[in-house]
């Protein structure tokens, strides 16, 4: 008995082997693929000077020990967190027969009597029935290795095309902003897919759809930042108030221009009203950002 | 192999039919009940006793009796009253004239027997009980300065009658909890009815013949103990016990250990007779309830929501698998 449990216990370590060698496989070609296709090689400039190998760059070559050192990482981490292999559990739930018998008569092994040695004579006996590789998931496998087999081929086509993005760290940011940027514009004024362009949605009235909004608390600063309007219409429930907009302390609406600024403020007064529209809108934009 | 192993292995491998036969020759006398038998044979092979909680008339005697027959073991009963005295049962010195001379002789009493019935117990009075609890947990007498050893095996079966309460005095909880079982009878389905009427009714009263010997019965008892268990199906076992000491919200006292010990034996001897070398989670379950129902007692809360200690072992016996 002791024989043929180790034997299948051997296996299923043997299998396991297998499974995180796969995903291993799977997870470096993929974070490879990614990495080479945003340049990641970018982070290391110093070292695209050095070459290792008459083609290969140390950069790259970072950037491949970083995929496997990530991926290693990656597999140690989801491997960590599955339960030790039980071998006789892992038989009994394949082997409807097993259950509850071979637990009894593995924890009883010690044990010199006619019962338990019965026991056990009968579950070494079906052992010899166990087929080891039943216990190979063969579609896991497959599908890591059908997985590889498509990175592999992505990844030699983008060595060998070197299509990659030219991304920055600095282009990140400056995308991130953009969008930051963006979305309280797109809510206040570019409601139902009306589009702006320079000079348009200045105009002295918010427009778009009526939208009822519930505000809470005890002091609620409204403020309506300077040239989108001079009101606001507060809907209560059954009665309709237009309450006059007060200037708020601390975001004055009238125009302060420092005397730096004078000479351009001279030359601003001296443009069209679609260019002066077209630089508050400006203005606006960055005082929301 | 350190024991008898040749007789022992020729039991083992017999026991199946042994038990099919007992079971075919009781069920001659005994119409149903098969449940009843079977917790009766499991208290009588892990040496325990039982207590059975019956309304009259439901063949508590006869059941006994055939098994004793069966068995081929001595059987007596008590009836118990609340003027029976110790020695009643016990046993006492009586004077006997011998050679012209008179010397004292000890009058073993119902006890010394291999099945003791022992009827509604709880009309014995305290002191009684006492006497018999004692010789069932110690299994042996003793009479003045002498000790005397109860027959091997030695399985004490206890009514009582749960609807006549006057006049009794219950077991107290330490008393109860000697008891590896408590067993209730049910009353028959219509048809097991009809079927006692007819074999009762007519001039050929069921008799059963001797299935086993009183040394096959022993090594029947020492193969129980031998029946494998896993270490989780022991955990399994200790959980069940342990919680109904520590479910506060329906229980006021738990199982003692006596308790854990008294289930693993009987999940033992219920796979044996079921023909099977290895405890399964199914014998741990549905032993359960006969070794814990006597040992539990409901709080006052529970009392008075009407809440059935089923119904409490149920839910601990789930609450248990998930610990």
């Amino acid at each position: 008995m002791y024989d043929d449990i180790g034997n299948i216990s051997r296996a299923l370590h043997r299998y396991r082997f297998y499974y995180k060698l796969a995903d291993f496989i799977t997870l470096t070609l993929l974070l490879y693929a990614l990495s080479y296709y945003f340049n990641v090689g970018s982070l290391f400039p110093e070292y695209i000077e050095y070459y290792i190998v008459d083609a290969i760059s140390l950069d790259e070559v970072l950037v491949m020990a970083l995929s496997i050192l990530v991926s290693a990482v990656l597999v140690i981490i989801l491997y960590l967190t599955k339960p030790v292999i039980d071998t006789i559990g892992v038989i009994e739930s394949r082997y409807e027969w097993m259950q509850e018998r071979f637990k009894a008569a593995y924890d009883t092994r010690n044990e010199d009597n006619v019962v338990a040695a019965d026991l056990r004579n009968q579950v070494t006996f079906k052992l010899k029935d166990v087929d080891v590789s039943s216990f190979l998931n063969r579609r896991h496998l497959l599908t890591r290795i059908m997985v590889s087999f498509v990175l592999a081929i992505l990844v030699t086509g983008l060595l060998t095309t070197q299509i990659h993005v030219d991304i920055t760290p600095e282009d990140i940011t400056a995308l991130m902003d953009e969008l930051g940027g963006k979305l309280p514009e797109s809510t206040l004024l570019s409601r139902d897919n009306q589009t702006n362009s320079p000079g348009e949605g200045l105009d002295e009235e918010t427009y778009g759809e009526t939208s009822i909004a519930s505000i809470e608390g005890e002091n609620v600063e409204l403020l309506i930042i300077p040239g989108v309007g001079t009101s606001v219409t507060i809907r209560h429930a059954g009665h309709d108030d237009e309450v006059q907009f007060v200037p708020s302390q601390t975001y004055p609406v009238d125009v302060v221009s420092s005397d730096a600024a004078d000479e351009s403020y001279q030359l601003l007064q001296q443009l069209s009203i679609p260019d002066k529209d077209l630089i508050r809108e400006y203005a606006i934009r960055q005082s929301q950002q | 192999m350190n024991r008898n192993t040749k007789d022992l292995s020729d039991t083992y491998w017999r026991s199946s039919d042994i038990f099919r036969s007992i079971f075919d020759e009781i069920g001659k006398v005994i119409v149903g009940q098969h449940e009843a038998i079977t917790q009766m044979l499991i208290a009588i092979l892990c040496e325990g006793h039982a207590l059975i909680e019956s309304n009259p008339g439901l063949g508590k005697t006869l059941t006994v009796n055939t098994i004793s027959q069966v068995l081929d073991l001595k059987f007596n009963r008590i009836q118990c009253t609340p003027d029976l005295m110790p020695s009643d049962i016990t046993g006492t010195y009586v004077v006997e004239e011998r050679g012209g001379g008179k010397e004292f002789r000890f009058e073993p009493g119902p006890v010394f027997a291999n099945i003791v019935l022992a009827d509604e117990i709880n009309r014995a009075s305290p002191k009684t009980q006492s006497a018999l609890l004692e010789s069932m947990q110690e299994k042996q007498v003793t009479v003045g300065n002498e000790t005397y050893r109860l027959d091997k095996p030695f399985f004490v079966l206890a009514t009582q009658n749960p609807i006549e309460m006057e006049g009794t005095f219950p077991l107290p909880e330490a008393q109860l909890d000697r008891f590896l079982l408590k067993i209730n009878l049910d009353y028959p389905s219509f048809e097991e009815e009809d079927e006692i009427v007819e074999r009762y009714t007519r001039n050929v009263v069921p008799s059963v013949g001797r299935i086993l010997t009183r040394n096959k019965l022993l090594e029947l008892q020492t193969l129980v103990r031998d029946v494998p268990i896993s270490g989780e199906m022991k955990k399994r076992a200790i959980n069940i016990v342990i919680q109904t000491r520590k479910d506060t919200e329906f229980i006021e006292f738990g199982a003692s250990p006596r308790a854990s010990i008294g289930l693993i034996l009987a999940a033992k001897a219920r796979a044996l007779i079921n023909d099977r070398n290895f405890v399964s989670e199914e014998d741990v379950v549905n032993m359960a309830y006969p070794v814990l129902k006597h040992r539990i007692i409901l709080n006052f809360e529970s009392q008075r929501k009407g809440i059935t200690l089923e119904h409490v072992i149920d839910g601990i016996i789930k609450h248990a698998k998930i610990l």
